[in-house]
């Protein structure tokens, strides 16, 4: 056995090289990962994911078409069922609509605009399992821009992290480098949203005496540098005081799933009027 | 001797393209199969294969690509990743100057690697400072198995690349006679 023979030069390329982290590790990130080497990476994974993509939706599409198949009978009269309640139901929202367009005019409503977005396709997940990033088929080509949000049909999914042309980054609300300016929405009070594990959030910086329930909901803020104010971001599920101290901790249920997210909006404008989502 | 460069060349070329092929199945096809809850780390036989079964240095460069290409499609920080990955290649290092590099002992290594990374990936951050959570048991323990499961037959392919393009310059060796 041979252990304490070896190759001094060998050993002291090895030695650099393990050395090399310590100092990346000081550099700032936003620089580190902006090179081009960092950036042609991110390129080649996002092909592969695409085409990865297109693989899994083509077999989930498939197989939904078979499973479809098998049901459509009875998936058929129920929808024929359906279909005369939603008659009947049509009938009585034509005069509610009625109504409510009387009213908005008593009133002088303005018409809201609606927000405009992109949808995007998630292609890719985070390969560190601890971590939640994804890849969307949406990039600067297609207007998106560095810290623009993102949500879904339940609320806020994370924000624009890393652009390419044709693909992006989005970082979830989930994950742990993850920083979102909030509001709880009865009481106004102002917190930074951090990510904690995979199911719940953090309200961060919120003092002692501030006024928070279980079950507020916390929304984004107008502080934001994500511009995106009112979106839903999640319910108060635990609040912990310490006997002493300034602050409290307060964890937060997110109203999305981070393992269910398939389809994501990336939101280009918001509307002045539009104040709640 | 123009003809084995060729070869090595052409290893590192389909090594290289099969590394992407693996670590985008990873963060592409397999979360659509099985969800987030089940994760795998596929990158972690291709590293140890590498540091195993291939010279020093090339491992030591391997170790900087598997980083760069993981953090850019990761949240994750690239210093961070690196200090895994390197410790990972170090403890290996050792190690096969002790055992032999057989089948028996990737798949050691594998299975062992496998169920650190998560807890190396923990500390690390504890320790210089930076945010980090422990995924759970349930997942970190499956996850590992799985991983170690696929690594048998992710060997056999590597192997089998290997001997398809006779790379003599860094063929298995026996563990002592590499460093």
């Amino acid at each position: 056995m041979n252990f304490f023979n070896f190759d001094i030069k060998k050993a002291i390329l090895i030695v650099f090289l393990l050395i090399l982290p310590v100092f990346l590790m000081t550099l700032d990130r936003s620089k580190t990962e902006s090179n081009l080497i960092f950036r042609s990476f991110f390129f080649i994974n996002s092909k592969i994911q695409s085409v990865y993509h297109s693989f899994t939706s083509s077999i989930h599409q498939t197989t939904a078409t078979y499973l479809n198949l098998i049901h459509i009978k009875k998936q058929n009269r129920d929808l024929t069922v359906e279909n005369k309640q939603l008659k009947s139901y049509l009938a009585l929202m034509k005069e509610t609509q009625k109504e409510n367009e009387r009213l908005k005019t008593i009133l002088h409503f303005k018409e809201t605009n609606k927000i405009k977005f992109t949808v995007a396709q998630v292609v890719g997940r985070d390969p560190v399992s601890e971590y939640q990033l994804i890849t969307v088929n949406r990039g600067r080509h297609h207007g998106i821009k560095k810290n623009m949000i993102v949500i879904n049909e339940k609320g806020v999914v994370g924000y624009v992290f890393r652009l390419l042309d044709d693909f992006s980054q989005v970082i979830l609300l989930t994950d742990p480098h993850a920083v979102i300016p909030a509001v709880i929405q009865r009481s106004r009070t102002h917190g930074i949203v951090e990510g904690s594990n995979k199911n719940v959030c953090k309200l961060k910086y919120l003092k002692r005496r501030d006024d928070v329930k279980t079950g507020d909901i916390i929304v984004t803020s107008k502080l934001s540098r994500l511009s995106a104010e009112g979106f839903p971001i999640g319910t108060v599920t635990d609040i912990k005081k310490q006997q002493y101290g300034l602050t409290q901790e307060i964890t937060i249920t997110p109203f999305i799933n981070p393992s269910q997210l398939e389809e994501v909006f990336i939101v280009d404008k918001i509307p002045s009027q539009q104040k709640e989502f | 001797m123009l003809i084995k460069q060729k070869m090595i060349f052409f290893n590192y070329l389909i090594m290289i393209f099969l590394f992407f092929i693996i670590t985008m199945f990873q963060n592409s096809f397999w979360p659509s199969l099985f969800g987030i809850h089940l994760p795998v780390y596929l990158w972690i036989p291709y590293l140890i294969y590498w540091s195993l079964y291939r010279k020093p240095g090339e491992a030591a460069l391997i170790v900087y690509f598997i980083t760069i290409s993981i953090a850019a499609t990761s949240s994750l920080m690239v210093g961070y990743l690196l200090v895994c990955n390197s410790l990972i290649f170090l403890s290996l290092l050792l190690f096969k100057r002790v055992y032999y590099t057989s089948w028996v002992f990737f798949s050691t290594a594998c299975a062992l690697t496998v169920f650190f990374f998560p807890i190396l990936l923990w500390t690390i951050p504890q320790i210089i400072g930076g945010k980090t959570y422990f995924h759970g048991f349930i997942p970190w323990l499956a996850g590992g198995l799985v991983t170690w499961i696929l690594s048998f037959p992710l060997l056999v392919v590597f192997q089998w690349i290997d001997n398809l393009t006779i790379v003599k310059s860094t063929e298995r060796r026996q563990p002592a006679e590499v460093l």
